[in-house]
């Protein structure tokens, strides 16, 4: 098998459309609207996470139904909400928004990396500049 | 791993979520952008598994009809993808061409497989009009994931190599019935003693030999004067008349008889080169004469000569009529022409061009007449070298005596009809017989005075026609 990456164009168009694409984040968008706007500052931790679970639940449901989501793919999708919005939470509670927004952006952009590095070494995709070295 | 455009508008969602969290003080806002990014991280993260799925379970494959093929012609390319346990999302597999192969649409040569499938091939045909050793790359593998965040392209499978020809004569053959002469023409012995470079022979001194050609050493050696003599040198004035009309253009470019001759005459241009032999050049077409060079020595010379044989291209036949006109009238009205640009003249144009090409248009056979009006009117005894085939015979008869007959050496390189026609070969006892029937004629040439002759064509053909048992 050779290892070249190619940088032609993509011929292959996703098997979701749009809009199914968009249900998830539109239902997590929507549930968080709705409790700031419902209990606004007064919303309470038990509050919160009760919003959490119920927005995972409801992306999870979206992920079977219009995807093909296998029971790991739901694991992940567990773990990162509850690393992501579980540290999130606890980073504003204790240092404020700002850093807690910091933090989330660092760990998400670190995250995506890894991944994105892990597939190509996975596929063999990485170049080595020179073999002595 | 390449984000697309949703991908950002995903992010950017996040990361706005985020931002109006910070401006507004409002940390719930900020835990939705972690819940936003936990979508992308664990969609990334599908992604990533569905592709090592179906890298682990990939077979792609190109394979070709032909690994050699001529300039211009077109081979199968056949893209053959497979995943035995079934696609786990949805893929694209293109077969690339390399920057020398022709223009193949890129959907013709793609693969699509839904997810699910387990196989899918594309065949195209490709021309190739550059000459040389062409790499087909790896093809190319597209997939998307399933909530379009995400693309990746990668090369899986091997590179396939095609090695394109020139469409030029391949085993040529010069011969006589069959077997190949090594050198029918170039090297010229004169048989003859007195100045020169090239020692030939010791021979005792005779009276009336030059005291400066004793030869020393043997003298002292064989205690008797001894002279040395050398081969005389001479150049041998070579009269090259090329045949090229319609006639020649027999079967597919580069295989034609013109082809065959126009080898034969380039390497004869070369060696008169080389010796520094006066060369001349005639070139004739059904209509009549298209190019005349009288013998000449100069670099220049040799090298338009072999510039205009490698241009030597078939003429179209003979025109009803044409030498009703003359060259000065076909020139005058060309250039009246050039200047007029209504329908009509640009109608007329390209016949009044092409009429140009003839240096003398001449009734009747033109080969025939060149020789009997050019060749033979040369002073003192050259070479006449005539490049033709067999299908006129009665009439090459003729033009071979007319050369002869002014006391010219006579070499007639003919192409034998039978081993250029389109099917000549289905029967090959019939083409034996035709065979036959030209190596008869040739050997009535050869026997002339002052005249040899010898086939030219493709090598394997000839031998096919004399192969087993037919040959006699």
């Amino acid at each position: 098998m050779q290892t070249t990456r190619a940088d032609e164009g993509h011929d292959v168009d996703p098997s979701a459309s749009a809009a199914v694409a968009w249900i998830g984040v539109a239902a997590v968008v929507v549930v968080h609207l709705a409790v700031l706007g419902l209990l606004g500052d007064e919303a309470s931790l038990s509050a919160l996470l009760a919003a959490q679970v119920f927005a995972l639940l409801a992306v999870a449901g979206f992920e079977v139904g219009f995807g093909s989501a296998s029971f790991r793919t739901l694991s992940a999708l567990a773990v990162c909400w509850a690393v992501l919005a579980g540290g999130t939470l606890f980073a504003a509670t204790a240092a404020g928004p700002t850093v807690a927004a910091g933090g989330l952006a660092t760990v998400a952009a670190v995250g995506c990396y890894g991944l994105h590095r892990y597939e190509l070494v996975a596929l063999g995709l990485v170049e080595v500049a020179d073999e002595r070295e | 791993m390449d984000p697309t455009p949703r991908f950002w508008s995903t992010a950017g969602t996040g990361a706005l979520l985020a931002v109006l969290g910070v401006v507004f003080a409002r940390p719930v806002l900020v835990v939705g952008a972690a819940s936003v990014g936990a979508i992308v991280l664990a969609r990334q993260y599908a992604f990533l598994r569905a592709v090592q799925r179906l890298d682990d379970g990939l077979s792609v494959d190109v394979a070709t009809d032909a690994q050699f093929v001529r300039r211009d012609e077109r081979t199968e390319l056949t893209l053959s993808v497979s995943v035995p346990s079934g696609a786990p999302l949805g893929l694209a597999v293109t077969a690339e061409l390399p920057a020398v192969a022709g223009p193949v649409d890129r959907a013709e040569r793609t693969v699509r497989l839904d997810p699910g499938a387990e196989s899918g091939t594309a065949t195209v045909s490709v021309e190739w009009p550059v000459v040389g050793r062409a790499t087909v790359p790896e093809p190319t593998v597209s997939v998307a994931d399933a909530s379009g965040l995400f693309t990746e392209s990668y090369r899986r499978g091997g590179e396939t190599e095609i090695r394109v020809e020139p469409r030029q004569p391949r085993n040529v053959h010069v011969g006589e019935g069959g077997d190949a002469v090594g050198a029918p023409f170039g090297g010229h012995r004169t048989d003859q003693y007195g100045q020169g470079t090239d020692p030939a022979e010791l021979r005792e001194y005779a009276p009336g030999d030059s005291v400066s050609n004793i030869d020393w050493k043997a003298t002292a050696r064989l205690a008797y004067p001894h002279v040395r003599e050398y081969e005389v040198e001479t150049d041998r004035r070579t009269v090259m008349v090329v045949d090229h009309r319609a006639r020649l253009a027999t079967g597919p470019e580069g295989e034609r008889p013109l082809d065959y001759l126009r080898e034969l005459a380039l390497v004869v241009a070369d060696a008169a080169a080389t010796a520094d032999d006066p060369l001349g050049y005639y070139a004739v077409g059904d209509d009549g004469l298209t190019a005349e060079l009288r013998p000449s020595t100069t670099t220049d010379h040799y090298r338009e000569v072999q510039t205009l044989l490698h241009g030597l291209a078939p003429t179209e036949g003979r025109t009803p009529g044409g030498s009703a006109r003359g060259v000065a009238d076909t020139r005058r009205a060309a250039d009246l022409l050039a200047d007029d640009d209504t329908d009509f003249g640009g109608t007329l144009v390209p016949y009044f061009g092409a009429s140009e090409r003839y240096v003398q248009r001449i009734a009747g056979d033109s080969l025939f007449e060149t020789v009997r009006t050019r060749v033979g009117r040369l002073d003192g005894t050259h070479w006449v070298l005539l490049f033709t085939d067999d299908s006129d015979r009665t009439r090459l008869r003729e033009t071979v005596r007319a050369a002869q007959a002014r006391g010219h050496h006579v070499v007639v390189f003919l192409a034998p009809s039978v081993l250029f026609e389109t099917g000549g070969l289905a029967d090959l006892d019939a083409a034996y017989d035709r065979f036959v029937e030209f190596e008869s004629f040739r050997r009535e040439l050869d026997r002339i005075d002052r005249v040899s002759a010898y086939e030219v064509g493709p090598g394997e053909r000839l031998n096919a026609v004399l192969s087993g048992d037919r040959r006699r």
